[in-house]
């Protein structure tokens, strides 16, 4: 059912490689994106579990140790 | 700062750690169950609605939907509110999602009992579930990104990527792998046939795998482990790098489970591909979970919920290493249709999603009942009897699987199969089959145990159903950043359109090249609709799930074309709906037993199968033979066969009932030669009618030219 408008579609068969294109490039984007970060960064987002409920007030102490 | 006061729901999550604990005794329980069966087929008590067949899809739909599906509730909906210090969205959403998904549970259940199945594997359920499926799941999602809609934290933890990622996945995979066609309120047909059918299966078959038992399950690994360890993640870089190479890689992979099969070969090679890259960002998780303990491990000694947690990392890890390897052509052609690969699948679900729901309630228990847990001795006790239990599991069926390969490529010095009986090779096995069931029954003894200890531990704390909290409201936009504040509020919608989008490219790259089916399946002139007594044949294999135990789909090796005949081509299957190549072969494959045995061999088999085959492992089928074929929808179902493009002819659906008599009739006159006695309008003369039919289109062809 779906073949029938997809092989209207011209040159379809280029789609799975534009696919494999875009995605190359997002990823390579990505571990750069994650690789710039600078770490104290990081280790605050790490750290999101551990600033619970009440605990918030203690937490903002040890922040300010680090 | 504005500091708001409001409330976690923990009533919630007790809801769902009730449900998981309930469904997960069943579910295991049920697993015990035809873990006997396969051995001792008295087990099935020679009632349909207890044989092997139904019970199998019952026991994977049900550890995997209802008892892992509850627990990656029960830990979403613990972990998201504290993640993003907000209560959930709405709590008329999370009623509704437990409710009913509970509803679902009991659905399956019945209707898997009643044999009312699609017969696609970890998908059996008929559409009017389906359709509950899809409303529940939107509104678990639409309760979770409201809820990130609404927090009071501005970053996304990792855990949350995981859990969205999970949500758009899982809903795409199960809307496309649900297109289908009612003919009755309790049956339907997929709209895909044959190879297509098997490319939607195993594309949505594994990334169930892969976006329901994993990346849930990642989600929880970076919530709980940190917490439970009391120490952040080891590099959050690096669960980064762990959650986009995951996605990107996954959906991708799906056609290694149809290696050597009637695919066009280029998917195959593309699925294997992409499987051995997956190695890398799997264990990229593993080591960071596993790096998360370094200094912590004195503690690993005394903390019964580290050790679960360890175990449970490295068995995601030993998985994620052997699925690849699996995945590789040479290790494949070995390891496939045999035990090897429910040993592999339960490493996965026995070791990281068991071992880690179970570390996962022994610390959220007490937590939420203000409470420590019960008994840590009891806890650990239990980690070993699992470990133990999963051990003497897997490994017996490793054992099997591989020898059971061997025995069916054995071939003599002149030349011919070693083991030509198909029985023989299972009777070696047996005693495998015994130890496996008994390693089963340990692991659902250890649940029995932390059932037990959980109890205990709830009745000596004192449980709060809504727990107070505060915290400072996010800042609106309109600060110093304007730009950047609003497009991190609107980020977690971003994030799951971004996510969907990078799954479907995935996906799309998969199907379209398949939906242009005409040029990659070579059509084959001789094979033929199947008749309407064939049609209903067929419907019954589908209702016992035949498809559980036998597979018809005969590999292009000597050793299998030596055994089964002919390898069965693309071009054979395209009136399939649904494709029925199963895959695990308990029995034989019976893509070719048409012709092979007379009926009259077909109904004493039935009947009892260790008459013809003395030690047989199939149960009974003596029902077939009392119950009436009903044929009352006959013509809608060639109605909604030509619909979805099979040839029959316009109108044919009327002389549809006449033809299925005549051929039934035949079929009894011919038993009625060798002795038995038989009304026409049985189940049994469908079934004999399908089985004689399956594989012979080609042979058709061959007598033709010679």
């Amino acid at each position: 059912m779906f073949s029938k408008y997809l092989t209207a579609i011209e040159n379809v068969s280029v789609f799975p490689i534009i696919g494999l294109l875009v995605f190359f490039p997002i990823f390579v984007g990505i571990v750069f994106w994650v690789i710039k970060k600078d770490k104290p960064y990081m280790e605050k987002l790490a750290n999101i579990p551990f600033q619970e409920n009440d605990q918030v007030t203690i937490n903002e102490e040890n922040k300010n140790e680090k | 700062m504005n500091i708001e006061k409001f409330s976690y729901d923990n009533q919630i999550v007790r809801l769902f750690i009730l449900a998981t604990v309930i469904w997960g005794i069943v579910g295991m329980t049920v697993g015990v169950l035809i873990a006997f069966q396969i051995y001792l087929p008295w087990l099935n008590f020679d009632l349909q609605y207890t044989t092997f067949g139904r019970m199998r899809p019952l026991h994977t739909n049900a550890v995997i939907f209802a008892f892992v599906g509850n627990a990656i509730f029960a830990g979403v909906y613990y972990s998201l509110q504290r993640l993003t210090k907000a209560r959930m969205f709405s709590d008329v959403l999370s009623k509704i999602n437990f409710w009913g998904w509970q509803l679902i549970i009991v659905a399956v259940a019945i209707t898997y009992t009643l044999g009312i199945t699609t017969s696609k594997e970890y998908a059996e359920a008929e559409w009017p579930i389906d359709i509950m499926i899809a409303l529940v799941w939107v509104a678990f999602g639409v309760n979770m990104i409201g809820t990130l809609m609404k927090r009071r934290e501005k970053h996304m933890y990792v855990a949350i990527w995981f859990y969205i990622a999970t949500f758009v996945t899982v809903a795409v995979l199960h809307i496309v792998n649900s297109f289908e066609l009612p003919v009755s309120l309790f049956k339907s047909y997929s709209v895909f046939a044959g190879v297509q059918d098997a490319l939607v299966e195993w594309w949505y078959g594994h990334n169930a795998v892969a976006f329901f038992l994993t990346t849930p399950y990642l989600g929880l690994m970076y919530y709980y482990l940190p917490k439970a360890a009391n120490r952040p993640v080891y590099s959050y870089r690096l669960s980064i790098l762990h959650f986009w190479s995951l996605i990107f890689l996954y959906i991708w992979a799906g056609p290694h489970h149809l290696l050597y099969s009637a695919l066009p070969n280029w998917a195959q090679s593309l699925g294997t591909v992409f499987s051995i890259m997956l190695i890398a960002p799997s264990w990229g998780g593993m080591l960071n979970g596993l790096l998360t303990l370094r200094g912590a491990w004195d503690r690993v000694r005394d903390d019964a919920v580290l050790k679960f947690y360890v175990v449970a990392v490295t068995a995601y890890g030993m998985s994620t290493f052997e699925g690849p390897m699996l995945s590789l052509k040479n290790v494949n052609a070995l390891a496939h249709f045999t035990d090897w690969i429910p040993a592999h699948v339960h490493i996965g679900t026995l070791g990281w999603n068991g071992l880690l729901t179970f570390g996962m309630l022994y610390w959220l228990v007490p937590k939420m009942w203000n409470t420590k847990l019960f008994s840590n001795k009891l806890a650990t006790a239990h980690f070993w009897i699992a470990t133990l239990g999963m051990v003497v599991w897997v490994v017996p069926m490793y054992w099997s699987g591989l020898t059971q390969s061997l025995m069916w490529k054995e071939f003599t010095p002149l030349g011919v199969l070693q083991y030509p009986n198909f029985l023989e090779t299972v009777l070696q096995i047996v005693p495998m089959y015994i130890i496996r069931s008994i390693g089963g029954s340990l692991y659902l003894t250890g649940a029995i145990v932390m059932i037990y200890n959980l109890v205990k531990t709830a009745k000596q704390g004192s449980f709060t159903a809504n727990e107070d909290t505060e915290a400072p409201a996010m800042e609106k936009a309109g600060g110093d950043n304007k730009k950047s504040h609003r497009w991190i509020e609107k980020r977690p919608i971003q994030f799951a359109i971004v996510s969907t989008v990078v799954i479907l490219i995935g996906g799309l790259v998969e199907f379209i090249p398949t939906w242009l089916i005409k040029s990659n399946i070579p059509t084959i002139e001789s094979v033929k609709p199947y008749t309407p007594l064939e049609l209903e044949g067929r419907d019954l294999y589908i209702r016992e799930s035949c498809n559980s135990c036998h597979s018809q789909l005969v590999r292009p090796f000597r050793s299998e074309t030596e055994r089964y005949g002919e390898y069965s081509k693309a071009g054979e299957f395209v009136y399939d709906h649904p494709f029925l190549w199963g895959s695990k072969r308990t029995g034989p494959d019976l893509h070719r037993i048409g012709g092979k045995y007379s009926n009259m061999w077909h109904y004493l088999h039935m009947q009892d199968p260790r008459q013809m085959s003395p030690g047989s492992l199939m149960p009974k089928y003596s029902w077939l033979i009392e119950q009436q074929l009903d044929t009352d929808i006959i013509s809608t179902k060639i109605n909604a066969m030509r619909s979805l493009g099979v040839p029959y002819e316009e109108g044919y659906e009327n002389e549809a009932l006449n033809d299925l008599q005549l051929q039934a009739q035949e079929i009894a006159d011919d038993l009625l030669e060798s002795g038995i006695i038989v009304e026409p309008d049985r189940e049994i003369i469908a079934l004999i009618a399908y089985l004689q039919r399956l594989g012979t289109d080609i042979k058709v062809k061959q007598a033709e030219n010679e």
